[in-house]
């Protein structure tokens, strides 16, 4: 069965074709992070235009790639939450587009989700149930898949998601958008005991996250705190550029530290030996080290994809829906976008 | 706007979620509640306290609206939750339907109020939240003839 798969959810615009939910026949993503980047941020009116002026290219690209047509599907399939409602409805127009016009079957599928099964895809021989950690700009959640269609999320980011936390603490270092990446090689020439910042866990055994604080936690260490400047450590208030590595890897390593805890936490209370990771926080080389190494000492054997399946894309979602056709759970013409899950 | 002004501070996570679920407990449905506040200064708290005070499921729940831009909660009224971070201005607001949305008859708390103030009737109520200390905040609270709002006494 091919599908072709749409992903707009957020500032990657990516169409897929995957066969059988296995192979990936093409992998395309238009990143518009270029045009974000003076904004500090994903602007949303911004994105829709850029979806609405690459979506019909990378759709032709997708299919070319994979050396198919229209004429060879078996169905479509988008992303149809959560995210930006406008940057969604994009994808979701065109999926449904195709989907009337050809007569396909349509599946509109959980981005979150798709991440998990993101993990499927790369290693088709993914023991089951595994735990899988999906953060990212917008989302932090902690899920259990017990099947490919049997998936919880069991943890959330109360506040703000991990990503979410790299991009403001860049802002408050002034070091540009994306901080993930940025925030990540700094962070390699630091000291990540540099800076005392707290670690949230929240009431013992929640599985949910709290990353406002750091944030907080990291403008007072940086500027100084108003009416009480001096801190117990030499740095407090001493914002120097020399400082930033420093800064850059204290704070990676607090989040670093409370996604590996809580997800190995997960797995423990869950009794499950197999834990597997998605969204672009993924891709920070410190979360990869630290969890692989922890994971070790607990017996339990972490699932890395490729940096190109860990950020947004469309075979993720294509290669889900391959599941949903095969339980009839396909999506009426009239389906909606949902900024949440 | 001759409606009343209060200026209190908060020494505390808690007094700050306080002084937001007593003034989402003021809400009759309509406001507009404009935050202002420097990152980290606790816009995003105060506003789950504010969602306490509107009856809304696991106020603890709220999240950070940055990425979604708008994020909604069913409650005694509807809170909708905006955060004008990453907007370039009040045209992006408006192509988001704000205007819809204020005249929805649910409560409308915007981040970053500042950043958008065309879209911020005058009628609004104005949270300005300053960072004084490590966990204290001075809030001003300002608000219109039209709404009622009894100023509280944190102890």
């Amino acid at each position: 069965m091919l599908i072709l798969g749409i992903e707009s959810s957020c500032d990657e615009t990516a169409a897929a074709v995957v066969e059988d939910g296995r192979r990936i026949m093409s992998n395309v993503i238009a990143s518009q992070q270029h045009l974000h980047r003076k904004y500090g941020g994903v602007v949303p009116e911004i994105a829709c235009r850029a979806h609405v002026e690459a979506i019909v290219a990378t759709l032709d690209e997708a299919l070319a790639e994979a050396d198919v047509t229209l004429d060879d599907l078996d169905a479509v399939a988008v992303a149809n939450r959560p995210g930006l409602i406008g940057a969604l409805l994009i994808g979701l127009t065109a999926a449904k587009s195709i989907a009337w016009a050809r007569e396909l079957p349509l599946a509109a599928v959980s981005h979150i989700h798709a991440h998990l099964y993101a993990n499927i895809l790369n290693e088709p021989g993914l023991p089951m149930p595994f735990v899988g950690l999906i953060a990212s700009g917008g989302h932090t959640s902690i899920a259990i898949c017990r099947s490919v269609m049997d998936m919880d999320i069991i943890g959330s980011t109360t506040d703000d998601a991990a990503g979410e936390a790299f991009d403001k603490v860049a802002k408050i270092l002034e070091l540009g958008y994306p901080g993930g990446p940025i925030i990540d090689r700094l962070a390699r020439d630091g000291d990540p005991n540099a800076f005392n910042l707290p670690r949230t866990y929240l009431e013992p055994g929640s599985l949910d996250f709290s990353f406002s604080g750091i944030k907080t936690a990291v403008l007072y260490a940086w500027r100084g705190q108003p009416g009480r400047m001096r801190g117990t450590d030499g740095h407090k208030g001493a914002a120097s550029p020399e400082a930033v590595p420093d800064m850059a890897a204290s704070f990676q390593e607090a989040v670093v530290q409370v996604l590996v805890d809580k997800t190995l936490d997960a797995a423990g209370r869950h009794g499950v030996s197999h834990v597997a990771i998605g969204g672009g926080v993924a891709c920070n080389s410190r979360l990869r080290e630290v969890l692989t190494q922890k994971a070790k000492t607990e017996n339990i054997t972490v699932h890395v994809p490729p940096p190109a399946l860990c950020t947004d894309n469309a075979a993720m979602v294509a290669g889900l829906a391959y599941h949903y056709v095969n339980s009839g759970l396909t999506a009426p013409l009239d389906v909606d976008a949902f900024s949440r899950l | 706007m001759a409606g009343g002004t209060q200026e209190i501070e908060s020494r505390s996570v808690e007094q700050t979620l306080e002084l937001g679920r007593a003034l989402g407990e003021s809400c009759r449905g309509g406001e507009v509640i404009a935050l202002i506040g420097e990152l980290g200064s606790g816009k995003s708290l105060f506003t789950k306290g504010l969602a306490a005070g509107l009856g809304i499921d696991r106020p603890d729940h709220v999240t950070s609206p940055t990425f979604v831009i708008i994020n909604e909660y069913p409650g005694r009224l509807r809170l909708y939750h905006v955060d004008a971070y990453r907007l370039g201005g009040a045209d992006d607001l408006d192509a988001l339907g704000i205007e819809e949305i204020i005249d929805s008859g649910g409560v409308v708390a915007v981040e970053w109020a500042d950043r958008v103030s065309d879209c911020i009737p005058g009628e609004a109520i104005t949270v300005r939240i300053d960072i004084t200390g490590d966990s204290r905040r001075r809030l001003i609270i300002s608000w219109p003839r039209c709404f009622r709002f009894d100023n509280v006494t944190l102890l």
